[in-house]
């Protein structure tokens, strides 16, 4: 019964959630509220110095002392506008990623490992064989090659699935090899470092 | 080596796609790739790697009650088992001062948050990713504050700041994956086991459901969410998605319907009414 399974999760999380304690919570709320005012405070690494106009300021604990001073309780930094969207959580810009790192991956020396694929059907083989079918705009069939060389235990793989899924929209998806991924250790240390300039076929095919 | 890894790509993609609605058949066919994959993960893993982050950080080893203490005394980066509170003349890098709440902020979402909390833990499968999103949309409340004291219907507005913060967490996570999740990075949760992964893919079928209800039917879905997941009652669900109680009670009922074809359960007796 579906009421009976819907009830039975709810009863989950009442359990998980018996002892949660709301004072620390709160407490970790404020801490990253009081955070986001010293980022807000600190200039952007992309501006250009302009003497006279907004100073670096000063690395001593006083700087973080008036950080409320910065951001005014029960109110919006005075220099921040109604919040655009995140660029980072925009669908596009997650995909753009995904393409990124394959383009990455066939660029690089791990284009020799399929030279033996065909043979061994190793995971590192089948991770850039995915990778080329992504940037050949063949989808379904980079997803197949991307499940196969995570099952395999790529981390890249891993990553790249939790990335497109993320990025479609399909979160149990996303969840699952999110969890994966970080069961493998992914890390940056996983990319590739292109070899040269970034391949791209003659005509990118969009790969949605 | 390669022989070896292509069986077990190919018993652990198979089982995956394969075995459906069988999760016994599944779990069986994880656990047996599974040692593998331990030993391979184990292999992963830098020599150096630095311990994991524990997510209570922010919580001096005096617990709250040590919330009190003067200024700068509250450790940052403690670890699990080891209380490494330091003199602020000791610290490296100054803290962080919590932020004063304004007291109508603090009263709202002290009286709410674990209504945020069940809504997002029931998307996430995980508490402490169900925190972090929890905190953002904490964060972007808190900015927006004034808005939310002025808008006619302030917990509706709220939950709309939460539910983008649910769509927007597994793409942010995707781009900060592949950053060094070093000591003192964002590495909140403890790495997950293949228990984890097991326990995903125990409600596997019903989030699956949902997921297409919610690209279907977004608020059948949400109705039936904050109905059965989130315990509350129609007149608040009806006031968290600003519509009518009658049209609540409509969204839940067809909800489970849609829920139960797309799970392909039978039917059986009167919805809930």
């Amino acid at each position: 019964m579906l009421e009976d399974i819907l009830r039975a999760q709810a009863q989950d999380l009442n359990n998980q959630l018996e002892d949660h304690d709301a004072d620390a919570f709160m407490h970790r709320l404020a801490v990253r509220i009081a955070e986001d005012a010293a980022s807000l405070s600190r200039p952007s690494r992309c501006t250009r110095h302009r003497p006279g106009r907004r100073g670096r300021a000063p690395r001593n604990t006083a700087a973080y002392a008036h950080v409320a001073a910065a951001y005014p309780p029960g109110g919006a930094a005075p220099s921040q506008p109604d919040l655009p969207p995140d660029p980072v959580a925009d669908p596009a810009a997650v995909l753009e990623h995904v393409r990124g790192i394959c383009q990455q991956v066939v660029s690089s020396q791990e284009i020799d490992s399929l030279a033996d694929f065909a043979d061994v059907y190793d995971e590192a083989g089948a991770r850039t064989f995915a990778c080329l079918l992504y940037t050949l705009g063949r989808r379904e069939g980079a997803l197949f090659w991307w499940r196969f060389a995570a099952g395999a235990g790529d981390p890249l793989a891993a990553h790249l699935l939790a990335a497109y899924h993320a990025a479609v929209g399909t979160a149990p998806d996303a969840r699952l090899w999110r969890a994966f991924s970080r069961l493998l250790g992914f890390t940056d240390r996983h990319l590739p470092r292109a070899a040269g300039k970034l391949w791209s076929p003659r005509r990118p095919a969009p790969c949605r | 080596m390669g022989p070896q890894w292509a069986w077990y790509a190919l018993v652990f993609a198979a089982a995956y796609r394969m075995t459906g609605s069988d999760t016994t058949a599944w779990a069986r066919c994880v656990r047996a790739a599974s040692h593998a994959l331990a030993r391979m993960a184990v292999q992963c893993v830098p020599p150096h790697q630095p311990p994991p982050r524990t997510r209570e950080v922010w919580l001096p080893p005096g617990g709250p009650a040590a919330l009190g203490r003067p200024r700068g005394s509250h450790c940052r980066h403690s670890t699990k088992g080891r209380a490494a509170v330091t003199d602020p003349s000791d610290q490296e890098h100054p803290l962080i001062e919590p932020a004063e709440l304004p007291g109508d902020f603090d009263d709202f979402f002290r009286r709410h948050y674990k209504e945020f909390l069940k809504s997002v833990a029931s998307r996430m499968r995980n508490l402490h990713d169900a925190e972090e999103v929890v905190l953002e949309a904490g964060l972007r409340m808190y900015r927006k504050w004034p808005r939310i004291q002025a808008h006619p219907n302030p917990i509706a507005l709220a939950h709309r700041i939460l539910n983008g913060e649910v769509a927007g967490f597994f793409r942010r996570q995707a781009r900060v994956a592949g950053r060094e999740t070093s000591y003192g990075e964002l590495s909140y949760a403890d790495v997950p086991t293949v228990d984890d992964l097991l326990f995903l893919r125990q409600h596997d079928d019903l989030d699956r459901a949902l997921a297409e209800l919610e690209h279907l039917a977004p608020k059948r879905a949400a109705c039936v969410r904050l109905r059965y997941l989130s315990e509350l009652s129609y007149e608040e669900v009806a006031e968290r998605l600003e519509i009518s109680y009658g049209t609540a009670k409509v969204h839940v009922s067809q909800g489970l319907r849609h829920l139960q074809t797309l799970m392909d359960l039978s039917t059986r007796g009167k919805g809930d009414s």
